[in-house]
């Protein structure tokens, strides 16, 4: 049996405004939590790239860190004993695109550490730019146009992921770097 | 009315909707080399299928013939934003990690393919087992995958390194190698079934 056409439309419309009312409410409901894990999982990205491992990274972060604008991106100060500066970074991976914190000192002449926030690259392989073996050789490196050696290695069976993060420091280094205000 | 059991039953071993109905392979290659992510997914799909089964099945004689794959899909949308609202906001980190699958879950044969094929036939509460139970069916078959991608291309099992000192056999963990393991399972399987015919045949 068939139903008419005005029922129908009646139906879909009906089906239409429950469903997404629902879905509304529980959107409202859920969003504070999803921005706030978002927030914290930058915080403690941010704080990864200073190198900086606390309890609490949240209650650090709100003391010592602060944002800070440098013309050309935004991105975070940290004061207190130690003085530095965590700028964000984008750039194209083997997959997409690469997103992360470049940590510096404050003269800009030297890389703190690394962090990625958002990288699509093949799990167990490119992905593996996220492990501290390969992170933690951007620890305290002069900041100049890097390439792999036997100091800073690439990772084995990566090669397009490691080169393209070599690439995004380097257009950092040539094409951002110079243009920072960092008063 | 088909028995509960038997339905639940059957969507785990005999008609099981990856090995059997070959449905959903594409989340089953995709999520595949970590167990954690494979067991969140699975509870989402079994989640997601019982419950549009069973809204289906209640509003079965409401909807109009002609809109009923619209509504169908509808109402599979509606469960799967929720799984999706819900892990974006509990378990962040495997949210990141499964990405679009969750989201994709709404394009998973085996959701569409049990609501047209038993709950729009089928009461509520038999709708809901049948549903959950393919889900189930479905979350079991990923587990196996991933134990053995995550095994030997890891050396860990949910994330738990085993110390076991052996080469990682890095082709386990990309995706060509879901592949071979869902296709050695799948000709496990169809050979067991069609031996256990053949002997239910002769005797």
């Amino acid at each position: 049996m068939d139903k008419s056409y005005t029922y129908t439309l009646i139906f879909m419309v009906l089906v239409s405004m429950i469903l997404t009312s629902i879905l509304a409410v529980s959107n409202a409901a859920f969003l504070p939590t999803i921005n706030a894990n978002a927030w914290k999982a930058e915080q403690e990205a941010i704080l990864d790239a200073f190198g900086i491992t606390v309890d609490n990274p949240e209650d650090f972060f709100e003391k010592n860190v602060k944002e800070k604008d440098f013309g050309v991106v935004k991105g975070f100060e940290l004061t207190g004993d130690l003085e530095a500066y965590a700028l964000p970074f984008e750039g194209a991976g083997l997959w997409g695109t690469i997103r992360g914190y470049l940590a510096l000192d404050k003269d800009l002449d030297e890389i703190l550490g690394i962090t990625f926030t958002d990288q699509s690259e093949t799990p167990g392989l490119g992905g593996r730019i996220e492990e501290p073996q390969f992170r933690d050789q951007f620890r305290q490196v002069v900041f100049k146009p890097l390439k792999y050696d036997s100091e800073l290695q690439a990772i084995t069976g990566a090669t397009q992921t490691s080169n393209s993060v070599l690439r995004i420091i380097n257009n950092f280094y040539d094409q951002v770097l110079p243009k920072l205000e960092v008063n | 009315m088909a028995d509960l059991k038997v339905v639940a039953r059957n969507q785990i071993t005999k008609e099981n909707q990856v090995l059997r109905q070959i449905l959903g392979i594409c989340s089953s290659l995709a999520v595949t080399n970590l167990m954690m992510n494979s067991l969140v997914m699975g509870l989402g799909v079994a989640f997601v299928t019982g419950l549009s089964s069973f809204t289906i099945s209640l509003l079965n004689k409401l909807i109009p013939q002609r809109i009923r794959m619209l509504i169908q899909t509808f109402v599979i949308a509606f469960y799967v934003i929720l799984v999706n609202l819900f892990l974006q906001a509990y378990m962040p980190d495997i949210s990141k990690q499964l990405g679009p699958y969750v989201g994709l879950i709404i394009t998973n044969c085996i959701i569409m393919g049990r609501a047209e094929a038993f709950a729009a036939q089928n009461p509520p509460l038999p709708a809901l087992v049948d549903g959950f139970f393919s889900g189930i069916g479905y979350l079991l078959v990923l587990l196996v995958i991933s134990f053995i991608r995550e095994f030997l291309g890891f050396g860990t099992l949910f994330g738990i390194d085993l110390g076991l000192n052996f080469t990682r056999w890095t082709l386990m963990v990309m995706p060509p190698a879901a592949f071979f393991v869902i296709a050695i399972l799948i000709w496990f399987t169809s050979a067991r079934t069609i031996k256990a015919e053949q002997k239910e045949r002769s005797s």
